[in-house]
């Protein structure tokens, strides 16, 4: 015997169904508002970023040396064109964002704050970032 | 071998090239560099990195007569680098000299100052 579905059952379910893209919506305008055009974390380049080559510079180009040999090899031409040169303190601020909106978004969405610190975390660090190892015995 | 570097701390994303005889390691943010755990990883699997090659954020620190770059928890000794600024982040690509001493010793191969909010 099935358990009749009840009206009450079905207007739960459909409430929830319907506060999902609500609540992603809110929570994405909650974190993001005020910073237009903010979609994404930073340090993850876009489509439009990552076509290009990670170039440092015009002359004795580094990462262009690198560029061809990785624009060949699937998986690490990926992981380097990724890389997005602009920087993300920079890219954060132009979008409408400083330090005090996000402090004052993180208080008002306290389920953000763990996203938010770490985004702001990433958004300035001095680090290296990234290694590349020529090596020998790779099988 | 993949599974062994990903294993090493502050390691975010790893490929590997067999083609190329290349690995790149991406680091989490605020992670060091630490090129010995990364050569003992790939040890195990009778690899040897014979080249470190970075890309860092950072800052110039003028010593005297030496220059250093210091991103993070690394600090590398500049060997006969190009006149950059020391008043600005800068993002260095550069080629690892020697790894086994400290500070590590960095030829600066190019770079670029960035702002820093």
């Amino acid at each position: 015997m099935s358990a009749p579905a009840g009206p009450g059952r079905t207007w739960r379910t459909i409430v929830v169904e319907r506060e999902l893209p609500v609540l992603a919506r809110a929570i994405a305008a909650g974190v993001l508002g005020g910073c237009s055009g903010l979609a994404r974390v930073p340090g993850l380049g876009s489509a439009a970023e990552a076509s290009v080559s990670p170039n440092l510079g015009d002359q004795d180009d580094f990462w262009r040396e690198l560029g061809p040999q990785y624009s060949r090899d699937r998986d690490l031409g990926r992981a380097l064109v990724s890389l997005s040169l602009v920087p993300q303190s920079a890219r954060f601020v132009r979008r409408g964002c400083d330090q005090k909106d996000v402090t004052m978004l993180a208080m008002r969405k306290p389920a953000a704050v763990g996203l938010l610190a770490m985004l702001v975390s990433l958004s300035a660090s001095a680090q290296v970032e990234k290694v590349v190892a020529d090596a020998e015995g790779i099988t | 071998m993949e599974v062994a570097i990903r294993r090493l701390d502050g390691v975010d994303e790893v490929a590997i090239s067999m083609q190329r005889q290349q690995l790149s390691v991406t680091y989490k943010g605020a992670a060091s560099f630490q090129p010995q755990p990364l050569r003992e990883a790939v040890g195990h699997a009778s690899v040897k990195i014979v080249r470190f090659q970075i890309q860092a954020r950072g800052r110039l620190q003028v010593q005297g007569d030496k220059q250093f770059l210091l991103a993070g928890k690394d600090r590398f000794l500049l060997i006969n680098p190009p006149k950059m600024p020391d008043d600005q982040t800068l993002l260095v690509g550069g080629e690892v000299l020697k790894d086994s001493t400290t500070p590590m010793e960095l030829k600066v191969v190019d770079f670029r100052a960035v702002s820093q909010q």
